[in-house]
C-alpha cells in the first residue's frame, strides 16, 4: 500500500447517485456513488461461524441460481423446499462431488456451497432452521436464528458494474486491514491506494493508469474498497485524469447504520 | 416404620417424580420439534397447506388460481389482465387485492378484498400467484417478475 494521492480535485465526474442497501446483517448502508463509476448491480456476502457451523453465503439478484444446473453442475439433481417468503433450492452434482443450497426470495438469492454431497433431509431442515432469510427490494437479510449459536461476520455489500467494483464493509471489520499511516483526508473519510493483484499482462496494461491501483476509503462507519475496470479487464480505460479521479473519490461515501 | 425408612421412601418418591417430569419435558420438546413447520422466516410455509375457504375451488372445479395483487404495482395489473384470459370453467380464478376499485373487472375472474385471507397468503411480495388443487391445498407458489411467462404460469400443473 502506498501513500495517498495528492493534488487538487478538478473535472466533471457526474452527479453522485445515492442509494440505500440492506446488508445481510440487516444494517442499512447509505451509499453515494459518483455517476462516472457507472450503474452498479448489488450483491452481498456474509459468513457464519459457530460450534457446529461454518458457512459462507453469497447474495445476488434473483435468477442467477438457474445457471447452476446449466453451467456449474450440469445434470445436477434439484430439490426445492417451499418456505414462507422464499424457496430453498438444493442442487447436488450427479457424482455428489459438490452441492449448493440457494435461498431464493422474490428479489434476491443467497447461495452457499458444500464442497461435497448435499445434506440429508434432516440436515437440510436443521440448516434452514439455523437462519432467518428476509428479502426486500433493497437487499436480503440473512441472520442467525439465534445469536447464541452462531456468530455473523464478514458482512459486505458489493456493487458491480461495467466500470467499477465496490465492496463496502463495516468500519469495525475493516479496521485491521487499514494501513498504519495516515491517508488523504476526504469528506467521507481517509483515502489510500493499494496494489492490485494482476498477472504480468494485466499489470502491463494497467501500468501508469488509474487502473493500476485499488482505492480504499475508510469513513467513521464504513470502508469502501474500489476497483476501476480498464484494459486489464478487457474494457476501455476510464477517461479520467488523476485529479478527476480524486474529484470522484471525494464524492464517494458509505454510512453503515446498525 | 422407622424414620430412616420413611425418609428413604420419600426420597425415592421425589426421585421418581423428577424422572417422570424429565421424561415428560423431553417428550414434549421432541413433539414440538417434530411438529414444527417453520423455517427461514419463522412462519409456516404457504405451499402444502390448505388455502382459506374463501378462495378454494368450488365443488366440481379441478383447480384454483389465486393471485395476491397490489393496486399500486404496475405488474400486478398485467397479471390481473392475464388472469382474465384464463377462461376455464374448471379453474376458479381469484385475485386478492387491497383495493378492488383499482382493477377493471374481468369475466371469469373474481376480485376479493379480504385483509384476513390476503394476510394468510401474502408472503411479502406482489404479484404472487398460487395454484390450488381441487381440495384447496396450495401446490405451487410463484413470485412473478417482469420476465415471467404468464400464460405458462397459469397452466395448471406447470412447474414453478
Amino acid at each position: 500500500m502506498t501513500a495517498a494521492m495528492d493534488g487538487a480535485a478538478a473535472g466533471t465526474v457526474g452527479a453522485p447517485l445515492r442509494t440505500t442497501r440492506i446488508a445481510p446483517s440487516g444494517a442499512r448502508v447509505a451509499l453515494t456513488v459518483p455517476e462516472v463509476f457507472g450503474p452498479l448491480r448489488w450483491y452481498a456476502s456474509t459468513r457464519f461461524t459457530g460450534p457446529r457451523t461454518a458457512r459462507q453465503f453469497f447474495l445476488a439478484p434473483r435468477g442467477q441460481y438457474r445457471l447452476i444446473p446449466r453451467h456449474v453442475l450440469p445434470g445436477a439433481r434439484e430439490r426445492r423446499v417451499p418456505l414462507r417468503g422464499a424457496d430453498a433450492v438444493l442442487y447436488e452434482a450427479a457424482d455428489r462431488s459438490d452441492a449448493a443450497l440457494v435461498l431464493v426470495g422474490p428479489h434476491h438469492e443467497a447461495t452457499t456451497w458444500f464442497g461435497g454431497p448435499a445434506p440429508t433431509e434432516d440436515g437440510l431442515a436443521a440448516l434452514l432452521e439455523t437462519f432467518r432469510f428476509t428479502d426486500d427490494a433493497a437487499g436480503a437479510t440473512l441472520v442467525p436464528a439465534s445469536d447464541l449459536l452462531l456468530r455473523q461476520a464478514g458482512v459486505s455489500v458489493i456493487g458491480r458494474g461495467e466500470r467499477a467494483t465496490l465492496v463496502a464493509r463495516p468500519a469495525v471489520e475493516a479496521l485491521p486491514t487499514l494501513p498504519d499511516w495516515a491517508g488523504l483526508r476526504l469528506p467521507a473519510g481517509e483515502l489510500w491506494r493499494a496494489d492490485r493483484v494482476l498477472d504480468a499482462a494485466g499489470a502491463a496494461l494497467a501500468g501508469g493508469t488509474i487502473h493500476e491501483w485499488r482505492y480504499l476509503l475508510a469513513g467513521p462507519s464504513a470502508a469502501i474498497d474500489l476497483v476501476l475496470h480498464g484494459p486489464e479487464s478487457g474494457r476501455p480505460p476510464l477517461a479520467l485524469t488523476e485529479d478527476q479521479l480524486l474529484d470522484a473519490l471525494a464524492a464517494l461515501g458509505a454510512e453503515w447504520e446498525g | 416404620m422407622t424414620v430412616e425408612l420413611a425418609v428413604a421412601l420419600l426420597a425415592l418418591l421425589v426421585a421418581l417424580f423428577a424422572l417422570v417430569a424429565l421424561v415428560a419435558v423431553y417428550a414434549r420438546v421432541r413433539a414440538l420439534e417434530a411438529a414444527r413447520t417453520t423455517g427461514l422466516s419463522g412462519y409456516a410455509a404457504v405451499v402444502g397447506r390448505p388455502a382459506p375457504p374463501a378462495v378454494r375451488p368450488r365443488p366440481g372445479q379441478r383447480a384454483g388460481l389465486v393471485a395476491v395483487l397490489d393496486a399500486d404495482c404496475a405488474l400486478c395489473h398485467a397479471v390481473w389482465d392475464a388472469l382474465g384470459g384464463v377462461a376455464d370453467a374448471g379453474v376458479r380464478v381469484v385475485a386478492l387485492v387491497d383495493r378492488a376499485e383499482a382493477f377493471a373487472p374481468h369475466e371469469g375472474a373474481e376480485l376479493l378484498t379480504d385483509p384476513g385471507v390476503r394476510a394468510e397468503l401474502f408472503e411479502g411480495y406482489t404479484p404472487t400467484v398460487l395454484q390450488l388443487d381441487a381440495a384447496g391445498t396450495v401446490v405451487q407458489r410463484v413470485f412473478v417478475d417482469a420476465e415471467a411467462d404468464l400464460p405458462a404460469l397459469f397452466r395448471i400443473g406447470s412447474p414453478a
